[in-house]
Formats: C-alpha cells, sequence, structure tokens
C-alpha cells in the first residue's frame, strides 16, 4: 500500500519544473534527487539494505562512466565516446592510495571488460571496494553502448551508518509523466527494501539540484 | 584451491586482505550485472503472514541414498525418505516491526538464505562440503538460529549425535513450538522414538531420540549414550559470557566425541560490525570442542562493508574459504545474493 499518492507527487514535479524550467533556469542539466530520511531503523544493528533498481530513463545521461578495458573494449569505448582505461593505464597508477581515489571520486560508475574483473582488485587495491563502487562486467558480445546506459539507469539504495540518503531519479529536462513515474517506482522500491516498509520511512523529499525541496511524505 | 568437478564447485582459500577485496569485488561486479534477476529486498520471505508453510525438495539427494543403501545390499529405507521437506513454521511479523521491543527482533521472521542454503545443500549436491563423501558422520550446533528450525530438522536427518539450536532467550519460546510442530520431518525418527539412520553408514541402527529442551525422552544428566541422538534448542548469547558457560555445561555430550566432525552452522547472522568480535569468539571457542571441527557461514550479501570487516577479522583465527561456482559467472551462488564460507581454526 502506497502511501504517497500519484496526484500529490505530480502536484511537486509540477512545481520543480516550474522553478527550473520557468523561474530560474540554469546553465547546466539539473538532476532530480529522492531524499529519505528514515525511522525507527538502526543501522549499528539492523540489517543494512543494499539493492539496485534500474529505472526507465536515464536520470543523469551526462553521469562521468569510464571503462577498464582489454583493447577491443578501449576502442569500442573511445567510437561511443566513454572514457576508458586500458591494464597499462591501471598498471601506472601504481596502486597509488591518492591516484586511485581520486580516479573513484571522478567517475560515478565504472564498467570493466570481463576477462579484466578478477584483475581490477590487483591492479587498484581496495580503494574503489571500499568507495562502493563494483565494475559492472562486459562482454565482447554485450552492445557497449547499452551496457553503459543500463549502468547509467540503475540506482542503487544503500543503507550505510546514517538514516539519510539520497539517489538521482531523473533530471528536469524530463516530461511530467516520466519523472512522476520515476519517482514512485524508486520510493515503491525502496520501501519494499525496508524491515517495516512504511513505519521506516521519515521523509521523502525531491528536489532539484539548485532548487527549493519539496516534501513528498 | 580444490575442486571437484562432479559437484560444480570449488574451494577458494581466502587468506590476505587483498584476495578478500578480490573476492568481493568479484561478488557484487556479478550481482550488479545479474541485478534484473537477483531478487534486490532484504531478505524476509513473508512479512505478513503468520505462518508459513515451505517446501523442500529433495528428490535428488533421496536417489542416491536409495543407491548407496541398495550397493550395501541392506533392505531399502527409501520409502521413508522418498518425500520433500515440508515444513510449517509461525513468525512473528509484528514483533518484527514493532518498536518496542528493542533491536533483538531480526530472529522474529523466517530469512531466505536458510532455504537457499538447504536447497543448494540437498539439491545441488552440496554433500561435497558436509564430508558425506568421506562417510563421516557429524554434529551441528546452529548459531542465531531464529524462530525458523528448517536447518535443525532437514539436517537432524543427517548428523550424527546432536543437532543444536541456539538463539537469544526471547526467541526461544517460538523456535520450539515450531521444533515441535516439524519433528515428523525429521524422517529417521519414527513413531516409536526411535531413528533409523539409513542415510549413514551404521545402516539399521536404531536412535533413541532425545530432547531436554523439548522434553522428550529426557533424562536427568547430560551424557549421550552411544545411541542417543540429542536434539536441542538452548540459549547462547555471543555477547554474555555467562550464557556461553552454561550452555557448555548443559551440552556436557558435545565433548564426548573424538571421531565426528563437528559443524559450527550459522545462517545469516553477520549484517553489522557490532556481532562481528562477539560472533568469532564464540565460533572459535565452540570450533575447539572437537579436533574435527568447521564453521559453515551462510551469507546474505547486503553492505560490502560488513562482509569486509568480517572476513578481514576472520583471517588471524581461521583458515577461511569461500565456495564457488565452479563455472564463476554463471552458477548458482553468482544468481544470488548468497555466500558460503567455511571456516576452520588456523
Amino acid at each position: 500500500m502506497s502511501k504517497i499518492s500519484t496526484s500529490h507527487v505530480r502536484e511537486n514535479v509540477k512545481e520543480i519544473l516550474k522553478y527550473s524550467t520557468e523561474t530560474k533556469q540554469r546553465n547546466f542539466l539539473e538532476t532530480v534527487e529522492l531524499q529519505v530520511g528514515l525511522k525507527n531503523y538502526d543501522p549499528q544493528r539492523d540489517k543494512r539494505f543494499s539493492g539496485s533498481l534500474r529505472l526507465p530513463s536515464t536520470p543523469r545521461p551526462n553521469m562521468a562512466v569510464c571503462i577498464f578495458g582489454d583493447a577491443f573494449d578501449v576502442d569500442r569505448a573511445k567510437s561511443i565516446g566513454c572514457d576508458a582505461m586500458s591494464v597499462d593505464d591501471l598498471k601506472k597508477l601504481n596502486k597509488n592510495k591518492k591516484l586511485i581515489k581520486k580516479l573513484a571520486k571522478k567517475y560515478t560508475a565504472f564498467v570493466a571488460s570481463d576477462v579484466l574483473i578478477k584483475q581490477v582488485p590487483r591492479l587498484l587495491g581496495p580503494q574503489l571496494s571500499k568507495a562502493g563502487k563494483f565494475p559492472t562486467p562486459v562482454s565482447h558480445n554485450d552492445d557497449l553502448y547499452a551496457k553503459v546506459t543500463e549502468v547509467k539507469s540503475t540506482i542503487k539504495f544503500q543503507l550505510k551508518k546514517v538514516l539519510c540518503l539520497a539517489v538521482a531519479v531523473g533530471n528536469v529536462e524530463m516530461d511530467e509523466d516520466t519523472l512522476v513515474n520515476q519517482i514512485l517506482m524508486a520510493v515503491n522500491f525502496l520501501v519494499s527494501l525496508l524491515k517495516k516498509n512504511w513505519q521506516n520511512v521519515g521523509s521523502l523529499v525531491v528536489k532539484s539540484s539548485m532548487g527549493p525541496s519539496f516534501r513528498l511524505y | 584451491m580444490s575442486t571437484n568437478n562432479e559437484f560444480e564447485y570449488i574451494y577458494k582459500r581466502i587468506d590476505s586482505e587483498d584476495l578478500i577485496y578480490e573476492h568481493i569485488n568479484e561478488r557484487y561486479a556479478l550481482m550488479s550485472e545479474n541485478a534484473e534477476n537477483i531478487k534486490q529486498d532484504l531478505g524476509i520471505i513473508n512479512d505478513k503472514q503468520d505462518k508459513l508453510t515451505i517446501e523442500i525438495d529433495y528428490q535428488e539427494s533421496v536417489k542416491e541414498i536409495a543407491q548407496s543403501i541398495k550397493n550395501k545390499k541392506k533392505k531399502s529405507k527409501s520409502s521413508v525418505l522418498n518425500k520433500n521437506f515440508n515444513i510449517e513454521l509461525e513468525q512473528l511479523p509484528t514483533s518484527l516491526k514493532s518498536n518496542t521491543n528493542g533491536n533483538s527482533t531480526t530472529g522474529f521472521v523466517v530469512w531466505q538464505s536458510t532455504f537457499f542454503f538447504l536447497t543448494w545443500l540437498l539439491k545441488h549436491k552440496g554433500k561435497f562440503f558436509l564430508n558425506w563423501d568421506e562417510n563421516k558422520n557429524f554434529d551441528i550446533i546452529e548459531l542465531g538460529t531464529g524462530i525458523n528450525c528448517s536447518n535443525s530438522i532437514v539436517l537432524s536427518n543427517f548428523t550424527r549425535n546432536f543437532y543444536i539450536s541456539t538463539d537469544q532467550k526471547g526467541i526461544l519460546n517460538k523456535l520450539k513450538i515450531n521444533c515441535l510442530n516439524n519433528l515428523k520431518e525429521i524422517k529417521k525418527y519414527n513413531n516409536t522414538n526411535k531413528l533409523n539412520l539409513a542415510s549413514l553408514e551404521n545402516n539399521n541402527n536404531l536412535q533413541q531420540f532425545r530432547s531436554r529442551s523439548l522434553n522428550i525422552n529426557a533424562q536427568t544428566d547430560n551424557e549421550i549414550e552411544e545411541n542417543d541422538f540429542r536434539y536441542e534448542v538452548l540459549h547462547l548469547d555471543w555477547c554474555d559470557d555467562a550464557t556461553f558457560q552454561n550452555f557448555i555445561n548443559e551440552s556436557k555430550f558435545i565433548k564426548n566425541n573424538d571421531k565426528d566432525l563437528l559443524t559450527i552452522l550459522a545462517v545469516d547472522v553477520i549484517y553489522n560490525e557490532f556481532l562481528i568480535i562477539p560472533f568469532i569468539k564464540t565460533v572459535e571457542r565452540l570450533l575447539r570442542l572437537r579436533k574435527d571441527s568447521q564453521a559453515i557461514v551462510v551469507l546474505q550479501l547486503r553492505d560490502e562493508s560488513i562482509i569486509i570487516d568480517f572476513l578481514s577479522e576472520c583471517l588471524p583465527y581461521f583458515n577461511v574459504n569461500v565456495i564457488e561456482d565452479l563455472d564463476f559467472s554463471n552458477g548458482v551462488f553468482s544468481c544470488s545474493r548468497h555466500v558460503i564460507y567455511k571456516l576452520i581454526l588456523l
């Protein structure tokens, strides 16, 4: 049983879009974020959920993705305009903590040729895993562009030690229906992950990157 | 690394921090790849109903047992075993969701890891790691059982001397009720309270089923007779040393035996940092009770940092092995959120 109605979400989405496209348009594509406050949940004691959901539309088309590829995939990455690093590039980092942290920070997600998956931690050490950024494997038979889009469209809800979390669910260039749908999907998915479902939800807020926030729940 | 092609699984030793990260990276990478085919929820089977009926498929294992009995030219007992397990469980979803009884409520509902483990064990030739091959008998102590008695009911069919389920005090009453409701599924245990060891080497031996905690054929002392099978539900809180001593006092029968393998079983009990050290200490003490012992830890992969911390803390105490699909990217584990570790004292 969802505790928020479509019409309520729609009203708020209208406000967000109105602010970002009419009141104050920015020089970049604003992301629409869902911010969640949980309650009655003790992350020190309770099971910490972790779940990924693929949204129908990519919330952040400009999200930075880097491909760790063998020769074949590095070439393919270039042809689709995606950053790529070869095994030699990774070796050059020489497990330097600072450089690898920088790399982990620069990109939101990583894709790796499936043959390299095993080597990634050997080449880069634990930094990427510590940042929770596990590369998604891609095989030569997969369509690389589709894979990158899939990675960009997948949002991850993961409870860490604090009771708040935020995920990108869309952007201000999306139409109203798409945005409403994405938000509802994300909310319902989140609630399904929670031990006490809606009883664990303290607040749900949506906002664009620079705009005011609107409370859904 | 040991391989066994017949069983499609390998043990991979994890003996350094690097290998922990390699292992975690591999598993989580696969999980993100298979995200659409893997359940993403917290792992509760059903949080609406108070009663659940679970069926566990047992066909394949039955055939093997029937075959082995036939080979030994003993009278076939397969009819006794030729059924799936039907387990009826009462759970307390309202207690899980209540805000009043603190945080020790996790065990009040049935979690899916148990059934992943049992199905794998029975159907996918899990005897590989339970040493059924070597015809070695084993006994089990389960930690953090919760109210779900399924492991004890199913595995009591294969254990030699005892199966002890343990948890915190508040959970034991419901667990005992579930145990009593499902004793019929301990198939070697027939109406005369005698056990038939059809699946073990001593065919035709009858065992006396005893349980002090459930008050079945209870004896006054804690000794175990050669032909007794003890099925107990006991209080064991990892954070409380006194309960450990009590547990040992009530389970004097554990030590009695040097030939059978002692297995400590723990399913989905590592999910916060707070529990890791007490758990490891408890496992270590229990493993020392017998010369021949192992711990099997089944986990659902959630927050990766917990798994990394757990494995790192294990390294100084245990020889840590992970069980993986032989075909790593396309197997039972890679299409799940579950992982099985085997720990042996260093």
